[in-house]
């Protein structure tokens, strides 16, 4: 399978998924006008990949912002993320953020309420 | 600056496309650069903004995009001790009573509540009409931690106009 990469902009995320070494990242400002348009191929691309891989995974999110229409297609990913790790897939996921910016450590602890796939919360 | 005068830092009044949301937050940015609170502003601001771009009753087609695009006004202010970020745009007023009680949970809510809220909307299947996902409303209230402000007008038998205002108290000046 071909990587997925995706040049961020000032209201799109970068998308950087390397399908070879499974490492893959997303991060950035997220305010598209549309984000189910823009998360759209980045889904169906997990989607595919999560069937076809067999290796270990690691997820890193290191989001700066993302408005609430993003943070719906986040917890669409996360449920991707999920799935794989109760399937038997080997997958670690890492929510970077800030050292001072409590709105994104809080986003991503609340994210990972419910979630049983090993997830780290990370400061920079 | 008189402690209860408002002073104006930005207002647009228009058709509000994406483009002008960002050339707007670009300025936001670089004014309120040493505010502690400016993502949070910033926040509440994009989703104001992309309330009016999504959901204005009122829209005027753009030649640029060809498409039609929400007309609205946002307004920016501030006084000596708090900001206050402002919009106004049509809606209709079929939904006047939909958005009161959106609005009235919001603002009965604490902090805990709110976050139950918002987690609670996020995982609900998307409403068909919204391409947002329900949850600007929770998130304005969230970041401010003070009441959403909030009138609905009639200014038609078809329109009501919705004004919102959610203010931010700035941080204890040393002086």
């Amino acid at each position: 399978m071909e990587s997925l990469k995706i040049e961020g902009s000032k209201t799109k995320a970068y998308i950087n998924f390397d399908a070879e070494s499974g490492v893959l990242e997303i991060g950035g400002e997220s305010y598209p006008e549309n984000a189910l348009e823009f998360f759209k191929p980045v889904y169906d691309w997990l989607n595919s990949y999560f069937n076809e891989f067999k290796g270990e995974v690691t997820f890193n999110f290191k989001m700066i912002y993302f408005n609430t229409s993003s943070s719906k297609a986040i917890l669409d990913i996360l449920d991707l993320i999920e799935n794989y790790h109760k399937s038997g897939g080997k997958i670690t996921l890492n929510w970077h953020y800030e050292s001072d910016d409590e709105d994104i450590q809080e986003s991503g602890e609340e994210f990972a309420e419910g979630l049983s796939v090993p997830y780290n919360i990370i400061a920079y | 600056m008189d402690s209860r005068e408002n002073n104006i830092i930005l207002t647009f009044k228009g058709a509000l496309s994406q483009e002008i949301l960002v050339e707007m937050g670009d300025i936001l940015r670089t004014k309120l650069i040493l505010d502690k609170q400016i993502k949070k502003i910033f926040a509440v601001f994009v989703e104001m903004a992309q309330n009016i771009m999504h959901y204005s009753a009122e829209r005027d087609f753009s030649e640029k995009e060809q498409k039609e695009i929400g007309v609205g006004i946002v307004l920016f202010t501030q006084n000596k001790s708090q900001y206050f970020i402002t919009s106004g745009n049509l809606v209709n007023s079929s939904i006047c009573e939909r958005l009161k009680l959106k609005l009235d949970r919001v603002n009965e809510l604490d902090s805990e509540g709110l976050k139950q809220l918002y987690k609670e909307q996020l995982t609900k299947p998307q409403e068909n009409e919204s391409r947002g996902a329900g949850l600007g409303f929770i998130d304005m209230a969230r970041k401010s931690s003070n009441k959403i402000i909030y009138s609905l007008k009639e200014v038609s038998n078809e329109h009501h106009f919705l004004e919102l205002t959610i203010t931010f108290n700035k941080d204890v000046i040393k002086e």
